[in-house]
C-alpha cells in the first residue's frame, strides 16, 4: 500500500477552483516534484497535505496517509502527523524561524513536543542534527539566533528541524528559490542525502526545472490547478508530451547550446495567459493557449491517460504521438 | 569607432557600518572595489555575482543614485558625479533604470498615465497633456499592453504586465542605456521568456544598450554579448558571454556554472561547490577559501585583473 495516497483531491475558495481533481500516490522513499507555474496549485497541494489551508477553503477528495484519510482527522490529531510524520521546508529561511528563540530551541521544540524528550537529551540530540545538516560544533552553536546565520545556514537549520522527529515524507516548497546558486547546489545535495539515508518519501515543489531534473525519480506538471502530465522525471523530460510542459521547456533559456535556439533569438513563448481561477472553462484549461488545440478540447477537459512514453498526459492531442 | 558610451573606471564603493565597540573604529564593507567596465551603444552587458557581490551597488552608482567613494562613472564622456544637479538631470534622460520587484517599483495610487508620464515630465519636459497621452500610448504599445491600460492603476496587471510598464516608463525619455537590475527574476518562466523577448526587440528597434544584472546564468547566457563574474566586489572575470560560458578561466565562473542545475534527469554530475561560510580572508585572493586548485601564494597576493590576447580578463594567479 502507498504511504500516501491522494485521491480527487479538489479545493475551492469561494468562487475560486484552485485545486482540480487532482490525484498521485507516493510509495516511502520515493521523490516526487511538482513543477509549475504561479497559482497552479503545487504548493496548494503541500498546504492541503499539512492541513495548513485556510478556513475558506472548501476541499473535497481523500489524501490518505498510512492507512487514515488526513481530511477527516481534526486539529488535535493533525497536531500528530505534522512535524512528526509528514515534515515541511519552506521558501523563505527567515521567515520559517522564529527570530527571538535559539536555533537549539527551534529544533528541539518538535522532540519535546512529540518524542517527549527531556532537555538533556533533546539538547545532544540538536547538536548531532547540526552536525548533520553540516553546521557543526562548536563554530555553530545551538545558542545560536537566526540572524547570526546567513540564508543557506538558515535553511540547514530548518532542515535540521524537519529531520529531528525522523518523518516519513518530507515536503520542500521552493526550498532553494531565496538562494544563491551556489548554496542552492549544496542544500538540494544535502535534502538528497538526509532523505536518501532516512528513507523519506520527498515531494519537490519548484518552478525550476533543473531543480527537479536533479532532485526528482517521478514528477508532475501542474498547470492552473490540474495535474496535467505525470511519470517519471525522465519520462516526461524525453518525451514532453503534454503541450504544456514541452513549452515551458523551450521558453527556459539554457545554460548550454541547445537545439537550434541561437544566443540573443527569441525565446518559445506560450502565447497569452493563465486562466483565472474563477474563470469556467468547460474544456481543456489549457485548450486556450495551446498550439495543438482540436475542435474536442473545448468541449470537455481531458483525463489522464497513459502514453506511448508509459506515463500519464492528460491531453487529447499530445505530443510524439502521430496523429 | 565611435566613443563609449558608458565608462565606469576604478570605481570603489565604501559602507560605514554600524560601531560594534564603543571606542572602536566602525568597520567598513567595500561593497564595490576598482571595478571598470567600458560599454558600447547598443551593446548587452551581463553582470553576474551572488548576493553581496556589490552588482546592485555598481548598478546604483550608474544611474548616480549613489555616488562612489572614488572612481568616475562617464556618460556620453561626462563624469555624472562631477556634474551640477542641473546638468546630471539633463543626463538622467539618458540611462533609465528597471528594477526588480514589478510590486514595488510602482506607485499604486498612480495611474499607468502617470507612472509612464512622469520620467518624461521631470527629465525634458514641455508636452502638452495631449502630446503626453500621444507618448504614453506609444510607449504601451511599444511594450505590448493597449493605449487603454493608461488609465487603470497597477493593481489591475499582473506581474508580467507590470514589468512591461515598468519597461515602458524606462522608455519613453528615448535612453541610449537600460540598467535592468533583476528585471525578470520575480518572473515565472513563461513570463520571463515574454519579457525577455520584449527585452530583446526593443533593443532591436531602439538602438538601446543594457546593463543586465543577475544571478540566473540562463539568463544572461542568451541576453548578453559580453559579460563580468563579480566576486566581493571584484570582477574575477570578464569577457565575450559565450566563450566564458563555454571556458570558464577563473575557477569561480566554473563553480558557479556546475551549481546551476540542468534540466536534464540523465546529467547528474558530482559537482565540487563550497559554500561561502564568511570566512573573508584579510589578505590573497578572496576566493582562496573556496577555491579547489588554491595555492599557496593565492593566500599572500590578490591578484590583479589580467587581459589576455582573446580579449578576456581574469583575476586569477592561475589562469
Amino acid at each position: 500500500m502507498a504511504l500516501l495516497s491522494v485521491e480527487n483531491l479538489s479545493v475551492h475558495i469561494g468562487p475560486a477552483h484552485i485545486l482540480k481533481d487532482v490525484s498521485f500516490s507516493m510509495e516511502k522513499g520515493e521523490t516526487l516534484g511538482f513543477v509549475g507555474e504561479s497559482g497552479c496549485g503545487k504548493s496548494i497541494t503541500a498546504m492541503a497535505i499539512m492541513g495548513l489551508l485556510t478556513e475558506q477553503a472548501t476541499v473535497s477528495g481523500r489524501i490518505v496517509f498510512d492507512g487514515q484519510d488526513l481530511l477527516t482527522l481534526d486539529d488535535r490529531a493533525m497536531c500528530k502527523i505534522r512535524g512528526l510524520r509528514i515534515a515541511m521546508v519552506f521558501q523563505e529561511p527567515m521567515t520559517a524561524l522564529n527570530p527571538v528563540k535559539s536555533i537549539g530551541f527551534q529544533i528541539a521544540e518538535g522532540m519535546r513536543l512529540h518524542l517527549g524528550l527531556g532537555r538533556a537529551e533533546a539538547e545532544r540530540r540538536v547538536v548531532s542534527l547540526l552536525d548533520r545538516v553540516g553546521l557543526p560544533a562548536p563554530r555553530f552553536s545551538p545558542d545560536l539566533y537566526p540572524h547570526q546565520l546567513s540564508g543557506g545556514q538558515r535553511q540547514r537549520v530548518v532542515i535540521a528541524m524537519t529531520m529531528a522527529c525522523g518523518p516519513d515524507i518530507l515536503i520542500a516548497d521552493e526550498p532553494t528559490t531565496a538562494l544563491d546558486v551556489t548554496i542552492q547546489a549544496r542544500i538540494l545535495d544535502l535534502i538528497a542525502e538526509v532523505v536518501e539515508q532516512d528513507g523519506m518519501g520527498l515531494m519537490m515543489i519548484t518552478h525550476d526545472l533543473g531543480v527537479v531534473a536533479q532532485t526528482t525519480d517521478n514528477l508532475a506538471v501542474m498547470y492552473a490547478g490540474a495535474m496535467v502530465e505525470h511519470g517519471t522525471t525522465q519520462a516526461v523530460f524525453s518525451s514532453l508530451s503534454h503541450p504544456y510542459t514541452r513549452g515551458l521547456f523551450g521558453a527556459m533559456p539554457h545554460l548550454e547550446s541547445h537545439g537550434d535556439l541561437a544566443p540573443g533569438a527569441l525565446l518559445p513563448t506560450i502565447p497569452g495567459s493563465v486562466p483565472q481561477p474563477s474563470e469556467k472553462i468547460s474544456g481543456c484549461i489549457f485548450a486556450g493557449r495551446c498550439e495543438r488545440a482540436q475542435d474536442q478540447c473545448k468541449v470537455a477537459p481531458p483525463t489522464l491517460t497513459k502514453n506511448d512514453g508509459g506515463h500519464q498526459v492528460a491531453c487529447f492531442n499530445p505530443w510524439g504521438v502521430v496523429a | 569607432m565611435n566613443d563609449p558610451l558608458l565608462v565606469i573606471d576604478d570605481l570603489y564603493r565604501e559602507y560605514v557600518l554600524p560601531r560594534q565597540k564603543l571606542f572602536a573604529p566602525a568597520p567598513r564593507l567595500q561593497a564595490v572595489r576598482g571595478v571598470s567596465i567600458t560599454l558600447n551603444g547598443a551593446e548587452s552587458f551581463g553582470i553576474v555575482g551572488e548576493s553581496g557581490c556589490g552588482k546592485s551597488t555598481l548598478a546604483r552608482s550608474v544611474v548616480a543614485l549613489e555616488a562612489p567613494s572614488r572612481g568616475t562613472v562617464s556618460l556620453h564622456g561626462k563624469d555624472l558625479f562631477a556634474l551640477g544637479t542641473a546638468e546630471l538631470r539633463g543626463m538622467r534622460r539618458h540611462v533609465q533604470m528597471v528594477f526588480q520587484d514589478p510590486y514595488g517599483s510602482l506607485d499604486p495610487r498612480h495611474k499607468v498615465a502617470r507612472i509612464i508620464a512622469e520620467p518624461y515630465v521631470t527629465l525634458i519636459g514641455g508636452a502638452s497633456g495631449q502630446e503626453l497621452a500621444e507618448i504614453v500610448s506609444r510607449a504601451l504599445v511599444d511594450v505590448g499592453l493597449n493605449p487603454e491600460d493608461a488609465d487603470k492603476f497597477p493593481h489591475e496587471f499582473s506581474g508580467g504586465q507590470r514589468q512591461r510598464i515598468a519597461i515602458a516608463r524606462a522608455l519613453v525619455t528615448k535612453p541610449d542605456l537600460i540598467v535592468a537590475d533583476e528585471a525578470v527574476s520575480a518572473l515565472d518562466v513563461s513570463v520571463q521568456a515574454q519579457v525577455l523577448n520584449l527585452m530583446m526587440k526593443l533593443r532591436r528597434e531602439h538602438g538601446l544598450a543594457y546593463l543586465f544584472i543577475s544571478h540566473d546564468l540562463s539568463v544572461v547566457r542568451h541576453v548578453t554579448d559580453r559579460v563580468a563574474i563579480m566576486y566581493h566586489g571584484r570582477i574575477v572575470e570578464q569577457g565575450d558571454t559565450r566563450a566564458i560560458f563555454a571556458n570558464p578561466r577563473h575557477p569561480y565562473t566554473q563553480m558557479l556554472l556546475d551549481a546551476v542545475p540542468r534540466p536534464d534527469p540523465g546529467l547528474k554530475k558530482p559537482r565540487a561547490i563550497v559554500e561561502d561560510m564568511g570566512d573573508m580572508p584579510g589578505h590573497g585572493c578572496p576566493f582562496a577559501p573556496r577555491c579547489a586548485k588554491v595555492k599557496p601564494s593565492c593566500r599572500d597576493q590578490e591578484p590583479d585583473l589580467k587581459i589576455f590576447d582573446d580579449g578576456r580578463s581574469v583575476a586569477c594567479h592561475l589562469a
